[in-house]
């Protein structure tokens, strides 16, 4: 972050981040994109499991930001405002992306050659477990397990009932219960 | 040894290790843990997927992004993002089919029996029924069409149409 970054973001309350960048000032965007990137990244990730529609998603959010923000009323903080945003993308890339199992596996096997984080076999087992998964279970389990949203919040999220989320992800489990069995 | 004859259903153990159950089935579920050590490897097992699947690191985003990101909006590109859940829309887009067959099936039943219904009325009624020389008469009628109005045909007659039989002899035209 250059200087100027620097000084503008630490003062810079989200709230006169969001007029600015609304008006399309790019430096108050650019101060958005470093707060928030892990965030909206993180969710893009794991409801992809794969860097490179990660990426996609990350970039498709930051670029469509400004106008977006015009339907933010302030109402909760910005940073689970952009996670659902991120979600809600993450999901529309997916519908458009048939190859996507395939590149899912290769992305979570690359990432277990190269990536000492994940050192620990189970995590790795898991992750990998996670990235066969269908992706409608996957994105179930994604958004209770991991980001803690409730079956009501995925219901609405998704398009389907509190039941159907329930059931995706008593399935999603069942499925790596099968395949990991006693490795974890 | 106890034997146990019913488990809980994976849902249930399942809703259970989110601690979604309350009250009599939270109880008798923890009971059953008690003592059957099945289902309490499948709770631990849920519990545990739940705890390294939180822990599963996540990457940083690559820097270059940021130009990536300035650069596509300086050259003019917008991106209408999904701002809210279209969840209800989705739903109603899944039932779209069936509905919009259901409702072609009523209109098509509606239609049928209206049919039905305006073909008793067709046919063509004379006004005045019995019209002497000169006499304007119309012609009415009623089609059979659903969608149809109602049509008048105004007749001069040249010559008398019917003449009112005499009392006790025959009609004739």
């Amino acid at each position: 972050m250059n200087p100027r970054d620097e000084a503008l973001g630490a003062e810079s309350s989200d709230a006169a981040l969001l007029g600015r960048t609304r008006a399309g000032d790019a430096e108050s965007l650019t101060i958005l994109y470093r707060r928030y990137r892990e965030q909206v990244y993180s969710m893009a990730f794991r409801i992809t499991a794969s860097s490179d529609e990660a990426m996609d998603v990350v970039q498709d959010v930051f670029v469509g930001l400004p106008e977006a923000l015009r339907s933010y009323d302030g109402n909760g903080p910005l940073g689970a405002w952009l996670r659902r945003i991120a979600t809600r993308t993450a999901l529309a890339h997916q519908r458009g992306d048939r190859r996507r199992l395939r590149r899912h596996q290769r992305a979570a096997e690359d990432r277990g050659e190269n990536d000492p984080a994940l050192a620990v076999e189970a995590r790795l087992t898991l992750e990998r477990a996670l990235a066969r998964m269908p992706q409608e279970l996957r994105t179930v389990f994604v958004l209770k397990e991991m980001e803690g949203y409730t079956h009501g919040d995925i219901a609405a999220m998704l398009g389907i009932t509190q039941n159907a989320s329930q059931v995706r992800l008593h399935r999603a489990r069942r499925f790596l219960k099968q395949r990991l069995m006693d490795r974890l | 040894m106890r034997l146990i004859l019913v488990h809980p259903s994976y849902a249930r153990l399942s809703r259970f290790a989110d601690g979604e159950l309350a009250g009599r089935r939270h109880t008798r579920v923890a009971k059953h843990l008690a003592r059957c050590a099945h289902c309490r490897d499948e709770v631990a097992f849920i519990r545990r997927a739940g705890e390294l699947a939180r822990a599963i690191p996540t990457p940083s985003p690559a820097d270059e992004i940021l130009d990536g990101i300035l650069a596509r909006r300086r050259s003019g590109e917008r991106i209408i993002l999904p701002t809210t859940d279209t969840g209800a829309a989705v739903r109603w887009r899944r039932w779209l089919p069936t509905i919009i067959l259901v409702l072609a099936a009523l209109i098509a039943a509606l239609a049928l029996s209206a049919r039905v219904f305006e073909a008793k009325k067709v046919g063509l009624r004379l006004l005045p029924e019995h019209p002497g020389r000169g006499d304007a008469l119309s012609v009415q009628y009623h089609d059979a069409d659903l969608f149809a109005g109602e049509y008048r045909l105004r007749l001069r007659a040249a010559r008398p149409v019917l003449q009112r039989p005499a009392r006790g002899a025959g009609r004739s035209v």
